[in-house]
């Protein structure tokens, strides 16, 4: 089945609101959905809500949905590389191993990814709440027209998009969202810090004293490093986090 | 040198999408396409088989036409034609064309023109058309031509006074017999 003609709908998936970007020939509509962030016990019930509802009414359309999760539903880990370990079934053991030292037993519900490959010691592993993965992919029934393209968290959408700009010898990719701050420090292209960070970052004084406490926690790192920061001029950052899809 | 070396520690995209899994069912499209690729370059390839047989097999035809042409050229009865001009020919070759002409000429006179010399190799014969100022020179003429040696039997076939002409002089058409020739 050709797919030429399919609308793509980008959606940015946050505890506060949904950022939807459409785009169907050529051209582009944009919208921010509101999400009751105190909906249910998880953080993340209101948005699935209003995610459920908005797909509901795209069910019938020829459309490739890729969602991006904030990083408010998403845990981060580096995994160092073992050689010990054989095939990737005992990689992502070794991987859910290390959420499980760091989160305990809460972690048992978590779908955890790993990274395919690295160039260095570490690999990025992340993990998500098995139940909002599961209720997500729940709003695209088998038969349905749209189909859920991507799942894929914010710093993966963020990072393949601007990964050129952090080949320096160091670098940092700073994620800001409402309530949330994530950093990823590099050393040649080479993972060497990941940190995923509740809290009100907005304000400059704020991120730049995150970005020199982390560089100072970080000893071998040189003073001069890259920083980037995607959609630091958006307008909105729901909407900026929706289209840093690729 | 250093956009080299900020290339080569270009990190590598992250691959860390959660609907990945369902995206691994379309390895029976990617199946498809590759099928479908290969049954389209074998179809090339016949293809190419098939354009130079046709080719060949044109090539062929040409050269079969061109035979037919060939036979048609000569059919049996251009061929019969062609053989007895060249026996006619032959025949003529083999006339004693210098005691013919001689005889001619020293049977002609002023009062006597030449007009045409025919030669009837088959039967024999010289047939000749001339042109003569009077009746007695017309008659001397025909008498002359009998008398030599390359010729016999002269006589006279047909006469006619051209009236168009002032002189009024007298077409004839004699013939004689070649010597030897029956």
């Amino acid at each position: 089945m050709s797919r030429l003609w399919t609308e793509r709908i980008r959606v940015a998936f946050a505890p506060a609101a949904l950022g939807i970007v459409r785009a169907r020939r050529g051209a582009e509509a944009a919208e921010v959905v509101a999400c009751d962030a105190q909906a249910g016990a998880e953080a993340w019930r209101g948005a699935l809500d209003a995610f459920a509802s908005a797909a509901a009414s795209w069910l019938a359309l020829r459309a490739d949905v890729s969602v991006v999760l904030s990083n408010h539903f998403l845990r981060y880990a580096l995994v160092p590389q073992d050689a010990a370990l054989r095939g990737g079934a005992e990689e992502l053991a070794f991987a859910r191993h290390a959420f499980a030292k760091i989160h305990g037993e809460r972690s048992a519900a978590w779908d955890v990814l790993l990274d395919r490959e690295a160039r260095g010691p570490l690999r990025v592993a992340c993990a998500i709440d098995g139940e909002l993965r599961r209720g997500l992919q729940a709003c695209f029934p088998p038969g349905a027209k749209a189909r859920l393209a991507s799942l894929q968290p914010y710093l993966m959408a963020a990072f393949n998009r601007r990964r050129r700009q952090l080949a320096a010898p160091a670098a940092a990719l700073l994620l800001l969202e409402p309530g949330r701050a994530c950093l990823a420090r590099l050393a040649h292209g080479r993972w060497t810090r990941l940190r995923n960070l509740r809290g009100e970052f907005e304000a400059p004084q704020t991120w730049t004293a995150l970005l020199e406490r982390e560089q100072a926690l970080d000893g071998d790192a040189p003073e001069r490093e890259v920083l980037v920061r995607p959609h630091e001029d958006s307008a909105d950052p729901y909407l900026a986090m929706a289209q840093c899809v690729s | 040198m250093r956009l080299l070396t900020l290339r080569g520690d270009t990190p590598r995209p992250l691959a860390l999408d959660y609907a990945a899994p369902l995206q691994r069912r379309r390895w029976p499209g990617a199946a498809a396409l590759a099928i479908a690729l290969a049954i389209a370059a074998a179809l090339v390839i016949r293809y190419g088989e098939v354009q130079q047989e046709r080719a060949a097999l044109l090539a062929r035809l040409d050269l079969q036409q061109a035979g037919t042409r060939a036979v048609r050229a000569l059919p049996a009865r251009a061929a019969g034609d062609e053989a007895k001009s060249i026996e006619v020919v032959t025949r003529q070759l083999a006339l004693p064309w210098p005691e013919m002409i001689e005889s001619v000429e020293s049977a002609a006179n002023r009062q006597v023109a030449l007009l045409v010399l025919q030669p009837e190799p088959e039967r024999g014969t010289l047939r000749l058309t001339a042109e003569a100022g009077t009746p007695q020179a017309m008659l001397d003429y025909v008498r002359r031509l009998g008398e030599s040696e390359a010729l016999a039997g002269a006589h006279l076939v047909s006469h006619q006074v051209r009236r168009e002409s002032a002189a009024r002089p007298i077409q004839f058409v004699a013939q004689a017999t070649l010597r030897g020739r029956k």
